[in-house]
Protein backbone atom coordinates (compact mmCIF):
# COMPACT_ATOMS: atom_id res chain seq x y z
CA UNK A 1 0.00 0.00 0.00
CA UNK A 2 2.51 2.35 0.98
CA UNK A 3 4.42 2.05 -2.83
CA UNK A 4 0.85 2.17 -4.45
CA UNK A 5 1.22 6.12 -2.79
CA UNK A 6 4.45 6.12 -3.09
CA UNK A 7 3.72 5.73 -7.23
CA UNK A 8 0.70 7.62 -6.94
CA UNK A 9 2.45 10.52 -5.81
CA UNK A 10 5.05 10.14 -8.71
CA UNK A 11 2.76 9.88 -11.17
CA UNK A 12 0.83 12.87 -10.22
CA UNK A 13 4.33 15.24 -9.97
CA UNK A 14 4.33 13.60 -13.72
CA UNK A 15 1.12 15.20 -14.81
CA UNK A 16 1.40 18.10 -12.57
CA UNK A 17 2.60 20.44 -15.42
CA UNK A 18 -0.17 18.93 -18.00
CA UNK A 19 -2.84 19.79 -15.43
CA UNK A 20 -1.41 23.25 -14.90
CA UNK A 21 -1.29 24.48 -18.10
CA UNK A 22 -4.34 22.87 -18.75
CA UNK A 23 -5.80 24.84 -15.91
CA UNK A 24 -4.44 28.22 -17.01
CA UNK A 25 -5.65 27.75 -20.83
CA UNK A 26 -9.27 27.06 -19.65
CA UNK A 27 -9.52 30.00 -17.29
CA UNK A 28 -7.90 32.30 -19.32
CA UNK A 29 -9.73 31.42 -22.87
CA UNK A 30 -13.11 31.19 -20.69
CA UNK A 31 -12.49 34.80 -19.00
CA UNK A 32 -12.01 36.26 -22.73
CA UNK A 33 -15.25 34.44 -23.62
CA UNK A 34 -16.67 36.54 -20.53
CA UNK A 35 -15.09 39.49 -22.21
CA UNK A 36 -16.28 38.71 -26.13
CA UNK A 37 -19.96 38.10 -24.84
CA UNK A 38 -19.84 41.37 -22.70
CA UNK A 39 -18.72 43.34 -25.12
CA UNK A 40 -20.86 41.80 -28.34
CA UNK A 41 -24.09 42.89 -25.48
CA UNK A 42 -22.71 45.93 -24.55
CA UNK A 43 -22.26 47.24 -28.04
CA UNK A 44 -26.09 45.85 -28.53
CA UNK A 45 -26.90 47.54 -26.05
CA UNK A 46 -25.95 51.17 -26.82
CA UNK A 47 -26.44 50.32 -30.35
CA UNK A 48 -30.77 50.07 -29.14
CA UNK A 49 -30.31 53.13 -26.93
CA UNK A 50 -28.71 55.49 -29.24
CA UNK A 51 -31.41 54.28 -32.00
CA UNK A 52 -34.33 53.66 -29.82
CA UNK A 53 -33.37 56.06 -26.61
CA UNK A 54 -35.03 52.97 -25.20
CA UNK A 55 -35.29 52.44 -21.16
CA UNK A 56 -33.62 49.79 -19.73
CA UNK A 57 -36.55 47.70 -19.57
CA UNK A 58 -37.43 48.06 -22.93
CA UNK A 59 -33.33 47.35 -23.64
CA UNK A 60 -34.41 44.00 -21.33
CA UNK A 61 -37.06 43.35 -23.46
CA UNK A 62 -35.65 43.46 -26.81
CA UNK A 63 -32.32 41.90 -25.73
CA UNK A 64 -32.80 40.50 -22.69
CA UNK A 65 -30.99 40.07 -19.55
CA UNK A 66 -26.87 39.20 -19.49
CA UNK A 67 -26.73 36.12 -17.86
CA UNK A 68 -23.92 33.72 -17.83
CA UNK A 69 -25.33 31.07 -19.99
CA UNK A 70 -24.09 33.77 -22.54
CA UNK A 71 -20.81 32.81 -22.08
CA UNK A 72 -21.00 28.81 -21.74
CA UNK A 73 -23.12 28.51 -25.03
CA UNK A 74 -19.80 30.22 -26.67
CA UNK A 75 -16.88 28.50 -28.14
CA UNK A 76 -14.59 29.94 -25.74
CA UNK A 77 -16.13 28.46 -22.91
CA UNK A 78 -16.85 24.76 -24.62
CA UNK A 79 -13.62 24.39 -26.25
CA UNK A 80 -11.45 24.89 -23.79
CA UNK A 81 -13.48 22.08 -21.95
CA UNK A 82 -13.19 20.07 -25.25
CA UNK A 83 -9.41 20.04 -25.10
CA UNK A 84 -9.25 19.31 -21.73
CA UNK A 85 -11.05 16.31 -22.45
CA UNK A 86 -9.38 15.19 -25.10
CA UNK A 87 -6.08 15.79 -23.13
CA UNK A 88 -7.24 13.39 -20.60
CA UNK A 89 -8.32 10.95 -23.33
CA UNK A 90 -4.70 11.02 -24.79
CA UNK A 91 -2.91 10.93 -21.16
CA UNK A 92 -5.01 7.85 -20.87
CA UNK A 93 -2.44 6.10 -23.61
CA UNK A 94 0.29 8.17 -22.86
CA UNK A 95 0.65 7.39 -19.40
CA UNK A 96 1.60 3.71 -20.27
CA UNK A 97 3.47 4.39 -23.56
CA UNK A 98 5.69 7.22 -22.09
CA UNK A 99 7.61 4.68 -20.09
CA UNK A 100 8.40 2.85 -22.87
CA UNK A 101 9.48 5.13 -25.79
CA UNK A 102 11.69 8.42 -25.88
CA UNK A 103 14.98 8.66 -24.98
CA UNK A 104 15.45 6.46 -21.76
CA UNK A 105 13.22 3.34 -21.36
CA UNK A 106 11.75 3.64 -17.74
CA UNK A 107 9.58 0.50 -17.83
CA UNK A 108 12.97 -1.33 -17.25
CA UNK A 109 13.32 0.61 -13.51
CA UNK A 110 9.31 0.41 -12.76
CA UNK A 111 8.72 -3.19 -13.74
CA UNK A 112 12.12 -4.04 -11.44
CA UNK A 113 10.80 -2.14 -8.51
CA UNK A 114 10.33 -4.62 -5.59
CA UNK A 115 6.23 -3.56 -5.16
CA UNK A 116 3.49 -5.59 -6.92
CA UNK A 117 3.11 -4.60 -10.98
CA UNK A 118 -0.47 -3.77 -10.07
CA UNK A 119 0.49 -1.17 -8.09
CA UNK A 120 1.34 0.59 -11.13
CA UNK A 121 -2.00 -0.04 -12.71
CA UNK A 122 -4.15 1.38 -10.01
CA UNK A 123 -1.45 4.47 -9.67
CA UNK A 124 -2.06 5.10 -13.10
CA UNK A 125 -5.71 4.54 -12.99
CA UNK A 126 -5.51 6.44 -9.77
CA UNK A 127 -4.04 9.65 -11.71
CA UNK A 128 -6.28 9.72 -14.20
CA UNK A 129 -9.49 10.05 -12.15
CA UNK A 130 -7.61 12.35 -10.05
CA UNK A 131 -6.33 14.48 -13.06
CA UNK A 132 -10.26 14.64 -13.97
CA UNK A 133 -12.22 15.36 -10.91
CA UNK A 134 -9.13 18.24 -10.66
CA UNK A 135 -9.72 19.26 -13.92
CA UNK A 136 -13.36 19.31 -13.14
CA UNK A 137 -12.73 20.55 -9.29
CA UNK A 138 -11.22 23.41 -11.00
CA UNK A 139 -13.66 24.29 -13.87
CA UNK A 140 -16.66 24.75 -11.08
CA UNK A 141 -14.58 27.26 -9.41
CA UNK A 142 -13.14 29.02 -12.93
CA UNK A 143 -17.26 29.57 -13.44
CA UNK A 144 -17.63 31.38 -9.94
CA UNK A 145 -14.61 33.68 -10.65
CA UNK A 146 -15.80 33.86 -14.19
CA UNK A 147 -19.20 34.79 -13.02
CA UNK A 148 -18.25 37.45 -10.22
CA UNK A 149 -16.10 39.24 -13.06
CA UNK A 150 -18.95 39.37 -15.47
CA UNK A 151 -21.15 40.64 -12.49
CA UNK A 152 -18.29 43.60 -11.66
CA UNK A 153 -18.02 44.18 -15.71
CA UNK A 154 -21.87 44.59 -16.86
CA UNK A 155 -23.99 47.21 -15.24
CA UNK A 156 -26.19 45.33 -12.52
CA UNK A 157 -29.22 46.36 -14.26
CA UNK A 158 -28.81 44.53 -16.89
CA UNK A 159 -27.43 41.13 -15.00
CA UNK A 160 -29.54 38.51 -14.33
CA UNK A 161 -27.61 36.00 -11.74
CA UNK A 162 -27.61 32.32 -12.36
CA UNK A 163 -26.56 29.77 -9.71
CA UNK A 164 -24.03 27.38 -10.58
CA UNK A 165 -26.78 24.34 -9.79
CA UNK A 166 -28.78 26.05 -12.68
CA UNK A 167 -26.15 26.42 -15.03
CA UNK A 168 -25.25 22.72 -14.65
CA UNK A 169 -29.30 21.76 -15.17
CA UNK A 170 -29.40 23.64 -18.54
CA UNK A 171 -26.08 23.14 -20.03
CA UNK A 172 -25.81 19.58 -21.73
CA UNK A 173 -21.76 19.56 -21.30
CA UNK A 174 -21.69 20.59 -17.67
CA UNK A 175 -24.50 17.96 -16.89
CA UNK A 176 -22.24 15.63 -17.96
CA UNK A 177 -18.85 16.28 -16.28
CA UNK A 178 -20.04 17.50 -13.18
CA UNK A 179 -24.16 16.04 -12.45
CA UNK A 180 -26.23 17.87 -9.85
CA UNK A 181 -27.36 14.26 -8.92
CA UNK A 182 -25.76 12.23 -6.92
CA UNK A 183 -26.81 8.75 -8.43
CA UNK A 184 -25.91 10.35 -12.01
CA UNK A 185 -22.48 11.21 -10.97
CA UNK A 186 -21.86 8.00 -9.80
CA UNK A 187 -22.94 6.32 -12.43
CA UNK A 188 -20.94 8.64 -15.25
CA UNK A 189 -17.67 8.41 -13.45
CA UNK A 190 -18.11 4.36 -12.19
CA UNK A 191 -18.37 4.02 -16.35
CA UNK A 192 -15.71 6.38 -16.87
CA UNK A 193 -13.39 4.70 -14.65
CA UNK A 194 -14.40 1.23 -16.02
CA UNK A 195 -13.98 2.87 -19.60
CA UNK A 196 -10.49 3.63 -18.53
CA UNK A 197 -9.87 0.33 -16.89
CA UNK A 198 -10.64 -1.09 -20.66
CA UNK A 199 -8.60 0.84 -22.40
CA UNK A 200 -5.73 0.07 -19.93
CA UNK A 201 -6.26 -3.81 -20.48
CA UNK A 202 -6.03 -3.33 -23.88
CA UNK A 203 -2.93 -0.90 -23.72
CA UNK A 204 -1.49 -4.12 -21.92
CA UNK A 205 -2.17 -6.49 -24.27
CA UNK A 206 -0.68 -4.24 -26.65
CA UNK A 207 2.36 -4.15 -24.95
CA UNK A 208 2.72 -7.60 -23.87
CA UNK A 209 1.77 -9.39 -27.79
CA UNK A 210 2.87 -6.16 -29.52
CA UNK A 211 0.86 -6.59 -33.24
CA UNK A 212 -1.08 -9.38 -32.37
CA UNK A 213 -1.93 -7.54 -29.50
CA UNK A 214 -3.52 -5.05 -30.73
CA UNK A 215 -5.79 -7.17 -32.64
CA UNK A 216 -6.75 -8.72 -28.78
CA UNK A 217 -6.61 -5.33 -27.42
CA UNK A 218 -9.13 -4.35 -30.07
CA UNK A 219 -11.37 -7.64 -29.67
CA UNK A 220 -10.89 -7.23 -25.76
CA UNK A 221 -12.55 -3.54 -25.72
CA UNK A 222 -15.34 -4.43 -28.43
CA UNK A 223 -15.87 -7.80 -26.44
CA UNK A 224 -16.95 -6.20 -23.29
CA UNK A 225 -18.79 -3.58 -24.49
CA UNK A 226 -20.40 -5.63 -26.35
CA UNK A 227 -21.34 -7.54 -23.15
CA UNK A 228 -22.56 -4.63 -21.05
CA UNK A 229 -25.09 -4.13 -23.11
CA UNK A 230 -26.13 -7.25 -24.24
CA UNK A 231 -29.32 -6.97 -21.76
CA UNK A 232 -30.20 -3.96 -23.31
CA UNK A 233 -29.68 -4.94 -27.22
CA UNK A 234 -31.86 -8.64 -25.88
CA UNK A 235 -34.48 -7.05 -23.85
CA UNK A 236 -35.35 -4.64 -26.62
CA UNK A 237 -35.09 -7.46 -29.34
CA UNK A 238 -35.58 -11.22 -27.98
CA UNK A 239 -37.25 -10.38 -24.98
CA UNK A 240 -39.63 -8.00 -26.36
CA UNK A 241 -39.05 -5.11 -23.00
CA UNK A 242 -39.65 -8.09 -20.91
CA UNK A 243 -37.88 -6.89 -17.93
CA UNK A 244 -38.51 -3.51 -16.41
CA UNK A 245 -35.47 -0.73 -16.93
CA UNK A 246 -34.24 -1.26 -13.52
CA UNK A 247 -33.84 -4.84 -13.96
CA UNK A 248 -31.92 -4.13 -16.86
CA UNK A 249 -29.89 -1.47 -15.76
CA UNK A 250 -29.16 -3.96 -12.22
CA UNK A 251 -27.78 -6.81 -14.67
CA UNK A 252 -25.76 -4.04 -16.61
CA UNK A 253 -24.27 -3.05 -13.08
CA UNK A 254 -23.39 -6.55 -12.25
CA UNK A 255 -22.14 -7.31 -15.56
CA UNK A 256 -20.01 -4.14 -15.33
CA UNK A 257 -18.56 -5.57 -11.79
CA UNK A 258 -17.52 -8.92 -13.58
CA UNK A 259 -16.06 -6.93 -16.39
CA UNK A 260 -14.26 -4.84 -14.25
CA UNK A 261 -13.11 -7.58 -11.30
CA UNK A 262 -11.74 -9.71 -15.21
CA UNK A 263 -10.25 -6.34 -16.79
CA UNK A 264 -8.07 -6.04 -13.44
CA UNK A 265 -7.42 -9.87 -13.63
CA UNK A 266 -5.85 -9.53 -16.80
CA UNK A 267 -4.12 -6.72 -16.38
CA UNK A 268 -2.40 -8.26 -13.10
CA UNK A 269 -1.81 -11.55 -15.20
CA UNK A 270 -0.02 -9.46 -18.10
CA UNK A 271 2.12 -7.14 -16.20
CA UNK A 272 3.64 -10.16 -13.61
CA UNK A 273 3.70 -12.30 -16.48
CA UNK A 274 3.83 -11.71 -20.15
CA UNK A 275 4.50 -7.63 -20.18
CA UNK A 276 7.53 -6.58 -22.73
CA UNK A 277 9.84 -4.29 -22.14
CA UNK B 1 22.33 -19.07 -6.95
CA UNK B 2 20.75 -18.04 -10.32
CA UNK B 3 19.20 -21.28 -11.95
CA UNK B 4 18.20 -20.86 -15.61
CA UNK B 5 16.74 -24.09 -16.08
CA UNK B 6 16.01 -25.01 -19.74
CA UNK B 7 14.56 -21.95 -20.93
CA UNK B 8 13.07 -21.42 -24.15
CA UNK B 9 12.41 -18.23 -26.26
CA UNK B 10 11.05 -17.34 -29.76
CA UNK B 11 10.35 -14.39 -31.22
CA UNK B 12 7.91 -15.38 -34.19
CA UNK B 13 9.05 -18.37 -35.89
CA UNK B 14 12.92 -17.49 -34.81
CA UNK B 15 14.09 -19.36 -31.40
CA UNK B 16 16.88 -16.98 -30.01
CA UNK B 17 16.91 -19.35 -26.78
CA UNK B 18 16.60 -23.09 -27.12
CA UNK B 19 16.30 -25.09 -23.90
CA UNK B 20 19.30 -23.14 -22.22
CA UNK B 21 20.39 -24.10 -18.96
CA UNK B 22 23.30 -22.46 -16.73
CA UNK B 23 23.62 -21.26 -13.42
CA UNK B 24 25.54 -18.37 -12.00
CA UNK B 25 26.45 -18.29 -7.87
CA UNK B 26 27.09 -16.13 -5.81
CA UNK B 27 30.37 -14.74 -4.75
CA UNK B 28 31.62 -15.17 -8.60
CA UNK B 29 31.61 -13.38 -11.99
CA UNK B 30 30.18 -15.39 -14.73
CA UNK B 31 30.09 -13.67 -17.82
CA UNK B 32 27.65 -14.79 -20.34
CA UNK B 33 29.35 -14.44 -24.08
CA UNK B 34 27.76 -14.51 -27.20
CA UNK B 35 27.85 -12.73 -30.37
CA UNK B 36 25.13 -9.88 -30.77
CA UNK B 37 21.51 -10.63 -31.12
CA UNK B 38 22.22 -14.33 -29.47
CA UNK B 39 20.09 -13.59 -26.71
CA UNK B 40 22.24 -12.74 -24.25
CA UNK B 41 19.55 -9.35 -23.36
CA UNK B 42 17.00 -11.20 -23.62
CA UNK B 43 18.29 -14.27 -20.66
CA UNK B 44 18.67 -11.04 -18.13
CA UNK B 45 15.33 -9.97 -19.28
CA UNK B 46 13.29 -13.34 -18.79
CA UNK B 47 15.56 -13.47 -15.26
CA UNK B 48 14.14 -9.84 -14.37
CA UNK B 49 10.70 -10.89 -15.86
CA UNK B 50 10.57 -8.41 -18.65
CA UNK B 51 9.79 -10.82 -21.31
CA UNK B 52 7.63 -13.89 -20.84
CA UNK B 53 9.37 -17.53 -21.89
CA UNK B 54 8.01 -19.94 -24.07
CA UNK B 55 9.23 -22.83 -21.51
CA UNK B 56 11.86 -23.38 -18.56
CA UNK B 57 11.80 -21.62 -15.39
CA UNK B 58 14.16 -19.37 -13.30
CA UNK B 59 15.27 -19.46 -10.13
CA UNK B 60 16.54 -17.27 -7.62
CA UNK B 61 18.07 -18.92 -4.57
CA UNK B 62 15.88 -21.91 -5.08
CA UNK B 63 12.63 -19.39 -5.24
CA UNK B 64 10.50 -17.98 -8.47
CA UNK B 65 11.08 -14.69 -8.99
CA UNK B 66 8.16 -12.26 -7.46
CA UNK B 67 8.25 -8.75 -6.27
CA UNK B 68 10.44 -9.83 -3.15
CA UNK B 69 12.96 -10.99 -5.37
CA UNK B 70 14.06 -7.98 -6.66
CA UNK B 71 15.37 -6.26 -3.19
CA UNK B 72 18.23 -9.03 -4.15
CA UNK B 73 18.94 -8.84 -7.69
CA UNK B 74 19.27 -5.75 -9.25
CA UNK B 75 19.71 -5.29 -13.50
CA UNK B 76 22.04 -2.76 -14.75
CA UNK B 77 20.71 -2.66 -18.42
CA UNK B 78 23.26 -1.13 -21.54
CA UNK B 79 20.31 1.87 -21.66
CA UNK B 80 19.40 4.78 -19.27
CA UNK B 81 16.71 3.72 -17.07
CA UNK B 82 15.50 6.76 -15.17
CA UNK B 83 13.74 9.82 -16.41
CA UNK B 84 15.98 12.17 -18.07
CA UNK B 85 14.86 15.23 -16.43
CA UNK B 86 16.11 13.69 -12.97
CA UNK B 87 18.99 14.58 -11.87
CA UNK B 88 21.02 12.28 -10.02
CA UNK B 89 20.40 13.16 -6.85
CA UNK B 90 16.46 12.71 -7.47
CA UNK B 91 17.09 9.42 -9.18
CA UNK B 92 18.92 8.29 -6.00
CA UNK B 93 15.63 9.61 -3.99
CA UNK B 94 13.36 7.91 -5.99
CA UNK B 95 15.64 4.53 -5.75
CA UNK B 96 16.09 5.41 -1.76
CA UNK B 97 12.45 5.31 -1.60
CA UNK B 98 11.53 2.22 -3.18
CA UNK B 99 14.25 0.09 -2.03
CA UNK B 100 14.60 -1.00 1.48
CA UNK B 101 18.19 -2.28 0.52
CA UNK B 102 18.75 0.76 -0.76
CA UNK B 103 22.75 1.77 0.71
CA UNK B 104 22.87 5.81 0.55
CA UNK B 105 26.79 5.84 1.80
CA UNK B 106 27.49 3.79 -0.71
CA UNK B 107 26.15 5.17 -3.92
CA UNK B 108 27.84 8.53 -1.52
CA UNK B 109 31.06 6.57 -2.14
CA UNK B 110 30.43 5.78 -5.69
CA UNK B 111 29.59 9.36 -6.11
CA UNK B 112 33.11 10.79 -5.09
CA UNK B 113 34.43 7.35 -6.72
CA UNK B 114 33.06 8.36 -10.41
CA UNK B 115 33.29 11.99 -9.67
CA UNK B 116 29.94 12.42 -10.72
CA UNK B 117 27.92 16.14 -9.95
CA UNK B 118 24.52 14.91 -7.88
CA UNK B 119 23.38 18.38 -9.32
CA UNK B 120 23.41 17.13 -12.97
CA UNK B 121 20.90 16.23 -15.14
CA UNK B 122 20.70 12.37 -16.32
CA UNK B 123 19.84 13.47 -19.99
CA UNK B 124 23.36 16.21 -20.02
CA UNK B 125 25.36 13.39 -19.42
CA UNK B 126 27.90 11.74 -21.62
CA UNK B 127 27.24 8.16 -22.55
CA UNK B 128 30.33 7.37 -19.88
CA UNK B 129 28.94 9.06 -17.26
CA UNK B 130 25.13 7.64 -17.96
CA UNK B 131 27.13 4.33 -17.81
CA UNK B 132 28.62 5.12 -14.02
CA UNK B 133 24.82 6.33 -12.78
CA UNK B 134 23.26 3.25 -14.34
CA UNK B 135 25.66 1.58 -12.19
CA UNK B 136 25.47 3.73 -9.04
CA UNK B 137 21.96 2.96 -9.16
CA UNK B 138 22.48 -0.52 -9.48
CA UNK B 139 25.52 -1.10 -7.22
CA UNK B 140 24.05 1.17 -4.39
CA UNK B 141 21.26 -1.26 -3.58
CA UNK B 142 22.74 -4.11 -0.99
CA UNK B 143 21.59 -6.97 -3.46
CA UNK B 144 23.14 -10.70 -3.71
CA UNK B 145 22.60 -11.04 -7.30
CA UNK B 146 23.90 -8.30 -9.95
CA UNK B 147 22.55 -8.68 -13.52
CA UNK B 148 25.15 -6.33 -16.13
CA UNK B 149 24.69 -5.70 -19.33
CA UNK B 150 27.13 -4.52 -21.64
CA UNK B 151 28.94 -1.94 -18.87
CA UNK B 152 31.37 -1.52 -21.47
CA UNK B 153 29.90 -0.47 -24.54
CA UNK B 154 30.41 2.31 -26.52
CA UNK B 155 32.09 3.79 -23.55
CA UNK B 156 35.71 5.82 -23.58
CA UNK B 157 38.90 4.06 -22.45
CA UNK B 158 38.66 6.30 -19.12
CA UNK B 159 35.46 5.49 -17.93
CA UNK B 160 35.86 1.90 -19.12
CA UNK B 161 39.12 1.85 -16.85
CA UNK B 162 37.08 3.08 -13.62
CA UNK B 163 34.23 0.96 -14.51
CA UNK B 164 36.43 -2.18 -14.30
CA UNK B 165 38.19 -1.24 -11.43
CA UNK B 166 34.93 -1.38 -9.47
CA UNK B 167 34.85 -4.93 -10.41
CA UNK B 168 37.79 -5.69 -8.29
CA UNK B 169 36.35 -3.30 -5.18
CA UNK B 170 34.51 -4.29 -2.27
CA UNK B 171 31.40 -3.29 -3.95
CA UNK B 172 31.27 -6.02 -5.96
CA UNK B 173 33.20 -8.20 -3.54
CA UNK B 174 30.87 -11.57 -2.04
CA UNK B 175 27.80 -10.55 -4.75
CA UNK B 176 27.03 -12.85 -7.62
CA UNK B 177 27.28 -10.99 -10.56
CA UNK B 178 26.10 -11.94 -14.06
CA UNK B 179 27.86 -10.11 -17.05
CA UNK B 180 27.55 -9.74 -20.86
CA UNK B 181 30.19 -8.20 -23.15
CA UNK B 182 31.76 -8.07 -25.77
CA UNK B 183 35.20 -6.37 -24.68
CA UNK B 184 35.95 -9.30 -22.47
CA UNK B 185 39.71 -7.73 -22.30
CA UNK B 186 38.85 -4.90 -20.03
CA UNK B 187 37.82 -8.10 -17.29
CA UNK B 188 38.78 -11.19 -18.49
CA UNK B 189 41.15 -11.75 -15.22
CA UNK B 190 38.26 -11.16 -13.51
CA UNK B 191 36.06 -13.53 -14.36
CA UNK B 192 35.08 -16.76 -11.92
CA UNK B 193 33.41 -18.45 -14.68
CA UNK B 194 32.29 -18.42 -18.59
CA UNK B 195 29.27 -19.78 -19.97
CA UNK B 196 29.10 -19.06 -23.90
CA UNK B 197 25.54 -18.39 -25.96
CA UNK B 198 25.77 -19.71 -29.79
CA UNK B 199 22.85 -20.26 -32.06
CA UNK B 200 20.47 -19.79 -28.93
CA UNK B 201 22.06 -22.90 -27.18
CA UNK B 202 25.13 -23.03 -24.48
CA UNK B 203 28.14 -24.26 -26.35
CA UNK B 204 30.10 -24.34 -23.26
CA UNK B 205 30.64 -23.53 -19.89
CA UNK B 206 33.66 -23.64 -17.72
CA UNK B 207 35.46 -22.02 -14.93
CA UNK B 208 38.49 -19.72 -15.67
CA UNK B 209 40.98 -20.89 -13.24
CA UNK B 210 40.32 -24.36 -14.43
CA UNK B 211 40.54 -23.85 -18.16
CA UNK B 212 43.94 -21.77 -17.06
CA UNK B 213 45.67 -24.66 -15.04
CA UNK B 214 44.41 -27.16 -16.67
CA UNK B 215 44.52 -26.50 -20.86
CA UNK B 216 46.96 -23.59 -20.38
CA UNK B 217 44.65 -21.57 -22.29
CA UNK B 218 42.98 -17.76 -21.67
CA UNK B 219 39.29 -17.13 -21.85
CA UNK B 220 39.89 -15.31 -25.35
CA UNK B 221 41.67 -18.54 -26.31
CA UNK B 222 38.60 -20.84 -25.69
CA UNK B 223 36.56 -18.23 -27.36
CA UNK B 224 38.35 -18.68 -30.40
CA UNK B 225 37.72 -22.05 -30.41
CA UNK B 226 33.66 -21.88 -30.40
CA UNK B 227 33.65 -19.26 -32.49
CA UNK B 228 36.06 -19.87 -35.48
CA UNK B 229 35.07 -23.81 -35.53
Amino acid sequence: MKNFFKLLNFELNRVMKLLLILMGFTFIVQLVGVFVARSNYLTHLEMIQQNEGSSVSQVLQSIGYFSFDRVVNSLFFIGPIMICVAAIMFYIFLIWYRDWFGKNTFVYRLLMLPTARINLFFAKLTTIVLATLSLVGFQLIAIQIEMLVMKWTVPGEYVMEVTLRQLIEIHPVLSLIAPNQFELFMSLYGAGILTVIILFTAILLERSYRMKGVLFGGTFVVAVNLLVILPLILNQTIFDSFLYNGEVLLIILALGVIVLVGSIWLSKRLLDEKIRV
Amino acid sequence: MIEVKDIVKRFGRKTVLDQVSFTAEKGQITCLIGVNGMGKTTIMNAIMKLTPLQAGEILVDGEKVTKDTFEKIVFIPDATIMLPHFTIEMAMEFMKDFYKNWNQRRADDMLAFFKLNRKDKIASLSKGNTAKVNLLLGLAVDADYILMDEPFSGIDIFSREQIAEVFTSHLIEDRGVLITTHEIGDIEHLIDKVVILNDGKIQKEFMTEDVRELEGKSVIDVLREVFVQ
